[in-house]
């Protein structure tokens, strides 16, 4: 319909009326506008449901409120007031902390699990996985009340040392520290461990530990050479899946953490809620995004160091 | 096609695919039809009332279900607070449940409108001093329906807590001897004014070293708590299993321990105890609002009183409720058929200027972050 002749190959600038072979001429030459287009729906939602909102919490984060006003002049007081509490800065350290128990105790659990049904598991691995997400099915409140259950004051582990006569009065250490806390996460987020160990172990070449062990190396020496290095990718992955999403977790810590327990997320939702103080929920928001960032970038070099000076 | 005909002729094999198809065919279109043609009218739409756990339950509006034939939306918040700030975000309801304290705040942000009281037939039976609460009349407008009052206090194991000759008194709160024992209420209303009461200001008039000072007390008890309650049950459970030794509990708690069998004991404290009314509240933007006036109307009735009374302990107030309940009954709640009687014996729960009010949040917002 339209004529060939509107469209000069030479001229770079293409006519109005042709706007559709404009583009198509434009994602044939270059490579990089075609992999933009075939993300463009993901990106669309990614900026929408991801950037611009944590672009409104870093802009809501130099705001003041003051009862129900936000005053949008521009201020750094939460800033400040996060650098001038030592108790914030004890928070967010105390969740890092309890974030990276977490996060070492669900990949050191999970490892075995993973490992078992990548090597040992020949039949049905679908199936042994679908059994891992079987607790999974209910949901996370009920998880986080099952351990209320477990290490509760007259609960399964009390109630039976009493009964075997180990103790006397109930174990008082279990429930409400940060120990309840680290516990209950660990197990509520072994399934994202799990799974990128168990991808990165299936995907190693058989043949490469057939070598190791034909030049000459045990099975303790074979793991340590050849799989653990080999499997570090999903160790690396397991990892980040579990502890980035868990410093900022503050529906287990409200569960079974008491006063010693809390955790920055709290201090978050506070600010959201009753304490009524948009903005400075907002600066620590902004503030533990980037120590979360910072630990993550140190983890990933850190990791990568080991990995390079090993090969 | 008769159907025994059809049996017939699939068991004989004598029937073709075509015409086979067409009975299957006929079977699904009369199956996706079917809701089509017989489906009642959508069920219309009931009021919205937002509120506390325990208190979205048919017991409580009896002839709003008369009338209606279905209950009203119930929604639940953790604290009335958070109720505020989401209905303030965009959430749209008719009814929410505050206590009277917070109702100036949420009128002066807008959220609320006046109620027509004239609509209420149950309005006149009203205790006279909770209907003119002081937060919840302006002028001649009635913003908010008293429904239930009671007491703050502390309850305590009989057989655990040593009073040590001591006078019951909120200090059984700051016992360092029973450390890792004690718990209060996830709520500044609750716990930031008994710790108030516990420090001996003048909450008529709270000065900048007064907030101070219950600061400072709250801070120093933080150490000394196992956790701190945002539902009963929990609290109700570990006093039960001994786990804690006393606890700050509404007057509800101690009725329904007792009659497990739980030594416990409703603390008749010497600096006085936390008393409050709390009720309902009408949103400015109800979308029901004849079916909201219905729904506070269901709530006041007497019968609603008696169960209110006998079930959770707490005081009603409609004044011929009172009489629906035996004294014994009533006295063993620690109630009278007089609320004026416990509500002036106390430090009654009241609202304060805007700027307290946010001094008081931020500290309780401050203290969760006290390691």
């Amino acid at each position: 319909m339209s004529e060939p002749t509107a469209v000069s190959t030479g001229s770079g600038v293409a006519p109005m009326g042709t706007p559709l072979r404009w583009w198509r001429r434009l994602i044939l030459r270059n490579e990089a506008v075609r992999g933009y287009t075939l993300l463009s729906p993901t990106l669309f939602l990614m900026t929408l449901a991801l950037g611009a909102p944590v672009f409104f919490l870093f802009l809501v984060s130099f705001f003041t409120q003051d009862l129900l006003e936000i005053s949008t002049d521009f201020s750094l007081e939460n800033y400040m007031s996060f650098l001038g509490k030592e108790n914030y800065q004890k928070l967010l350290w105390r969740s890092l902390k309890v974030s990276g128990f977490v996060t070492v105790l669900s990949v050191v659990l999970a490892y075995p699990m993973a490992y078992f049904i990548a090597f040992r598991v020949r039949k049905n691995k679908f199936a042994w996985l679908i059994l891992i997400t079987v607790p999974f099915w209910t949901s996370y409140l009920l998880r986080v009340f099952a351990w209320k259950i477990v290490l509760g004051h007259n609960g399964v582990i009390n109630s039976g040392l009493t009964e075997l006569g180990f103790i006397e009065e109930p174990l008082t250490f279990l429930l409400y520290n940060p120990f309840a806390v680290v516990l209950t996460l660990a197990h509520a987020w072994a399934a994202f461990a799990i799974m990128p160990i168990y991808v990165s172990l299936e995907k190693i070449d058989r043949s490469l530990l057939e070598a190791a062990r034909d030049l000459g190396d045990g099975p303790a020496m074979r793991f340590w050479r050849v799989t653990l290095p080999l499997s570090m990718a999903g160790v690396v992955a397991a990892s980040l899946l579990v502890f980035i999403p868990t410093v900022g977790d503050f529906v287990t810590p409200t569960m079974v953490g008491g006063p010693k327990g809390t955790l920055i997320g709290n201090l978050i939702q506070i600010q959201f809620g009753k304490a009524n103080n948009w903005p400075l929920g907002a600066a620590l928001s902004v503030i533990s995004l980037i120590a979360i960032t910072a630990v993550v970038c140190a983890f990933l070099w850190f990791t990568k160091r080991v990995r390079t000076q090993e090969l | 096609m008769d159907i025994d005909d059809t049996i017939k002729r699939i068991r004989n094999r004598d029937i073709s695919r075509r015409d086979l198809n067409k009975a299957l065919a006929s079977v699904g279109l009369a199956t996706v039809a079917m809701p089509l043609t017989s489906r009642r009218g959508l069920a219309e739409e009931q009021a919205i009332y937002y509120t506390w756990s325990g208190y979205d339950i048919p017991e409580l509006w009896p002839s709003y279900l008369e009338m209606h034939g279905e209950p009203p939306e119930t929604p639940i918040f953790g604290d009335a607070e958070e109720s505020f700030v989401k209905v303030r975000a965009g959430y749209v309801v008719d009814v929410m449940h505050p206590c009277s304290n917070n109702v100036p705040r949420w009128r002066h942000a807008g959220v609320l409108q006046a109620i027509d009281v004239s609509r209420l037939s149950n309005w006149g039976d009203v205790v006279p001093a909770l209907k003119t609460v002081k937060d919840g009349v302006f002028g001649d407008e009635h913003w908010f329906i008293p429904f239930e009052w009671g007491q703050t206090s502390v309850t305590y194991r009989t057989d655990l807590f040593d009073l040590a000759g001591e006078e019951e008194s909120w200090g059984m709160l700051w016992d360092e001897r029973y450390a890792g024992r004690l718990s209060i209420i996830d709520a500044a209303e609750d716990s930031w004014w008994c710790a108030a009461i516990y420090a001996g200001i003048d909450t008529d008039n709270l000065t900048d070293a007064d907030i101070q000072k219950v600061f400072d007390l709250l801070v120093q008890q933080q150490k000394l708590l196992l956790f701190r309650q945002s539902d009963m049950t929990t609290v109700e459970q570990a006093l039960a299993s001994g786990e804690l030794a006393a606890a700050m509990t509404w007057n509800s708690s101690p009725l329904t321990l007792t009659r497990e069998g739980v030594p416990v004991k409703f603390a008749n404290v010497k600096e006085g105890a936390l008393t409050w009314v709390c009720g309902m509240v009408l949103t400015a933007d109800a979308p029901h609002y004849d079916k909201a006036h219905d729904l506070l109307n269901a709530m006041i009735a007497p019968e609603v009183g008696k169960f209110i009374i006998e079930d959770y302990g707490y005081g009603h107030s409609n004044s011929k409720a009172f009489q629906l309940v035996s004294d014994d009954e009533l006295f063993a709640r620690g109630l009278t058929s007089d609320p004026m009687e416990i509500l002036g014996a106390g430090t009654f729960l009241q609202a304060q200027t805007e700027d307290i009010e946010q001094k008081i949040n931020r500290d309780w917002g401050e203290l969760i972050a006290m390691i």
